[in-house]
C-alpha cells in the first residue's frame, strides 16, 4: 500500500507541475488580454466625434456664449479631457477598477443601473446554457443511435434550420405559436421572483427557449461529430470485438470521448451567447443588462454602453478562461501536449 | 443537326448537374433574392411608403402578405427592405473577406514575432462579442449606413483573418512555396501567386458562411432599430413591428423572417456546396457562430 502511494505521487509530479505551470502562463495572457481590451474600449469610446460637452449639456439655445465657455472650461477639467490621453486612459481605468463608471445622461450611476440588471441576465443566460447543453446532449445521441435514416436526416435538417435562423425571427414564431395562438405562456415580460415562482417561470421559458435552441443546434454539430468521429477509432472497433454490450460501447467508451471537446465550444460560442442575450432580451423586454444596452444606444449614452462592452468583453475571456482550465484538468491529454 | 447554341446549351447543362447539390440549391434560393435586391420597383406591386389600405388585412390575392400597422403593403415592404439588408450585409462580408484574408494570409506565411503580434491584436478584437462590439461603433460613429457596414466588417475582420491564417500557415512550408522563396520572389509575389490561389477552396467556403453570418448580424442590428430607419423597410424593422402587433396579425412578421432564413440557409448551402466540391474536410459547415453570428 505504501508503495503504491509513493510511486503515484512520483508519478503525478510532473503533471502537477505543468498545470500550474500553464493555468499561470494563462492566466498572465487573461490579464494581458483584459488590459488590451481595456484600452481598445477607451479608445473607441474617446474617439467620439465632436465634443463630449456638447453632447452633454445638449444643443446650443440652452446657454449664452459666456455661460458656454465657462461651463466647457469646468466640465473640461472636471472630465479630465484637458490631459493627454495615456492620463485620460489612466485616470479613465482607476475609476473602473474601483467600480466606477461615471454617470449616464439623467445623472444616475451607471454601475448601480448595471447592478440591478446583472442578475436577470445572469440568470437567463445560465439556464439557456443548461438546456442547450442538455437539449443538445439527447438529440445527439438520438441522431446517434437511431437505426431510422428519416429521424436522423429531419434531426439533422431543423438544426441546420436553428442555425440559420435570426433569434428575433425565432423568438417571434414561437410567441405566435405558444403565446398568440395557444394562449399557454405571456408573450413577453418579467415577473420579480418574489411574485411567486410559477410566475417567474412561466415568463422565463420562451426566452430561454429562443437563447437555447440554437446553442443546442452548435452544441449539437460538434457533438454529433465528435460521436461519429470516435465510433470509427481502433479501440472501438476492440470493444466490439471483445463482444461488449453496444450499449456500454456507446455509453461508457464512445460518449466521454466525444462529449470532452465540445466543452471547449461553450466556451468558443459564450461570445455569440452574449450577443444572442442582446437580442432576446429586446424581443421578450427582459429587465436584463442586453436591453438596457439597446437602450443606451437609442439615446447615445456612452458611460453606459462603454460600462457594458467592457463587462461583457471581461465577462467573456473570464469564460472561455474557466472553460480552458476545467478541459485541461478534466483531460490529461491535452496538459501533455502543452 | 444541333446548332452552335444547343451544343453550348447541352455544355451549360452539363456544366450546372455535374456541380455538387447544396450548391445547385444555394444558388437557386439565393437567385430571387438577388433579382429582388436589384430591381425591386419592377416586382413590388404597390409604393412600400404609400398607405394604400386599412390597416393589418390579412394576406389577399391584393395584398399577398396583408397590410402593415398603417395600410401599407407588407409584400412591398419586404421586397424592397432585401436591398437595404442584402447590401449591407454583401458589402461587410466582402470588405471583411477581403482585409481578414489579407491579414490572415500575410500573417500566417511570415510567422515569427509579426504572426505572434498580428493574432494577439486579433484576440483582443475577437474578446468582444460582435453585436455588443457593432453596437459600440455604432452609438460612437452614427447611425449611416456606411458607418453600419464599416461596423459589421470590422467584427467580422478578425475571425475571417484567424481562419485565413491556418491555410497561410499550412501553405508556407510547401515545396513550390519554398522554391520560389529560394529563387528571390518576394513575400507579396508569393502570397499573390502561391499562397491565394491555393488556399482559394477553403477561402471560398469560409466566406459563404461569412455572407451568411454578416445577414444575420445585418438583420439583428436594424431589428434594434440601428439599421434602416423609418419609414424605410428593412427586415429587421418589419420584425419589430410583426412582434408588437403579435394579437392583431400573427402573420405580419412572415415574409420578413422566412427571407431572412431563407438567404442565411442559402449562404450555407452554398458553402456546404463549396466544400464538397473541394473536398474541404477543414472547415466546420453551417456555424455562422464562428463568424458571430447570432
Amino acid at each position: 500500500m505504501g508503495t503504491n502511494k509513493r510511486i503515484k505521487s512520483r508519478l503525478l509530479r510532473p503533471h502537477q507541475v505543468t498545470i500550474t505551470k500553464s493555468i499561470v502562463s494563462r492566466f498572465a495572457q487573461l490579464i494581458a488580454v483584459m488590459v488590451a481590451v481595456s484600452l481598445l474600449t477607451f479608445l473607441i469610446l474617446s474617439s467620439t466625434p465632436g465634443s463630449v460637452i456638447d453632447a452633454r449639456i445638449g444643443p446650443l439655445p440652452n446657454f449664452s456664449p459666456e455661460e458656454r465657455a465657462q461651463i466647457v472650461e469646468s466640465m473640461t477639467k472636471q472630465l479630465g479631457l484637458d490631459e493627454p490621453l495615456w492620463r485620460q486612459y489612466l485616470l479613465w481605468m482607476r475609476q473602473v477598477m474601483q467600480g466606477n463608471f461615471g454617470f449616464t445622461y439623467q445623472g444616475l450611476n451607471v454601475t448601480d443601473l448595471i447592478v440591478a440588471r446583472l442578475l436577470p441576465t445572469i440568470e437567463l443566460g445560465v439556464v439557456a446554457i443548461f438546456f442547450g447543453v442538455m437539449g443538445s446532449l439527447m438529440v445527439s445521441l438520438l441522431a446517434f443511435r437511431t437505426r431510422f435514416r428519416a429521424i436522423r436526416g429531419s434531426i439533422q435538417g431543423s438544426m441546420t434550420l436553428l442555425l440559420v435562423m435570426p433569434a428575433f425571427w425565432l423568438g417571434l414564431v414561437m410567441v405566435i405559436i405558444i403565446a398568440s395562438k395557444l394562449n399557454w405562456l405571456p408573450a413577453a415580460g418579467y415577473a420579480e421572483f418574489s411574485e411567486g415562482k410559477w410566475e417567474h417561470i412561466r415568463f422565463l421559458i420562451l426566452p430561454v427557449l429562443t437563447l437555447a435552441l440554437p446553442q443546442m443546434a452548435l452544441f449539437f454539430r460538434y457533438l454529433y461529430a465528435g460521436l461519429r468521429d470516435v465510433e470509427n477509432s481502433a479501440f472501438v472497433m476492440a470493444s466490439r470485438a471483445r463482444g461488449i454490450s453496444e450499449r456500454d460501447i456507446v455509453f461508457r467508451h464512445i460518449f466521454p470521448n466525444a462529449v470532452l471537446p465540445t466543452v471547449t465550444v461553450i466556451g468558443l460560442v459564450a461570445g455569440s451567447i452574449i450577443s444572442g442575450l442582446v437580442i432576446v432580451e429586446t424581443v421578450f423586454s427582459w429587465p436584463g443588462l442586453g436591453a438596457m444596452l439597446v437602450k443606451s444606444v437609442e439615446v447615445k449614452d456612452y458611460n453606459t454602453v462603454a460600462a457594458t462592452v467592457l463587462l461583457t468583453a471581461f465577462a467573456y475571456v473570464s469564460v472561455a478562461f474557466i472553460v480552458d482550465i476545467i478541459y485541461q484538468v478534466v483531460d490529461p491529454r491535452i496538459r501533455r501536449q502543452t | 443537326m444541333t446548332t452552335k447554341y444547343q451544343k453550348v446549351f447541352a455544355r451549360f447543362k452539363k456544366f450546372v448537374l455535374t456541380q455538387p447539390k447544396p450548391l445547385l440549391y444555394g444558388v437557386i434560393l439565393l437567385a430571387p433574392f438577388i433579382v429582388l435586391s436589384a430591381i425591386p420597383s419592377v416586382i413590388a406591386p404597390y409604393d412600400p411608403l404609400a398607405i394604400l389600405d386599412a390597416p393589418f388585412l390579412g394576406p389577399s390575392k391584393k395584398y399577398i402578405l396583408g397590410t402593415d400597422e398603417i395600410g401599407r403593403d407588407l409584400f412591398s415592404r419586404v421586397v424592397y427592405a432585401s436591398r437595404a439588408d442584402i447590401l449591407t450585409s454583401l458589402s461587410a462580408a466582402s470588405i471583411a473577406f477581403m482585409f481578414g484574408t489579407l491579414i490572415g494570409l500575410f500573417s500566417g506565411y511570415i510567422g515569427g514575432r509579426t504572426d505572434t503580434i498580428v493574432m494577439r491584436t486579433v484576440d483582443v478584437f475577437l474578446s468582444f462579442p460582435t453585436i455588443i462590439l457593432a453596437l459600440f461603433l455604432i452609438v460612437i460613429f452614427g447611425r449611416a449606413q456606411w458607418v453600419q457596414i464599416l461596423a459589421i466588417a470590422m467584427v467580422m475582420t478578425p475571425s475571417m483573418a484567424r481562419f485565413s491564417r491556418g491555410s497561410g500557415l499550412v501553405l508556407r512550408s510547401r515545396g513550390y512555396v519554398e522554391a520560389s522563396r529560394v529563387s528571390g520572389a518576394s513575400t507579396s509575389h508569393i502570397v499573390r501567386t502561391h499562397i491565394l490561389p491555393n488556399s482559394m477552396p477553403t477561402l471560398l467556403v469560409a466566406a459563404s458562411v461569412l455572407s451568411a453570418s454578416a445577414i444575420l448580424i445585418a438583420s439583428s442590428l436594424s431589428y434594434l432599430g440601428l439599421g434602416a430607419q423609418p419609414p424605410d423597410p428593412s427586415w429587421g424593422n418589419i420584425l419589430r413591428s410583426a412582434f408588437s402587433f403579435v394579437y392583431q396579425a400573427p402573420l405580419y412578421g412572415i415574409g420578413a423572417g422566412i427571407s431572412v432564413t431563407i438567404v442565411a440557409g442559402a449562404y450555407i448551402l452554398i458553402g456546404e456546396g463549396f466544400r464538397r466540391k473541394f473536398a474541404d474536410r477543414q472547415a466546420v459547415i453551417g456555424n455562422t457562430k464562428q463568424f458571430g453570428g447570432v
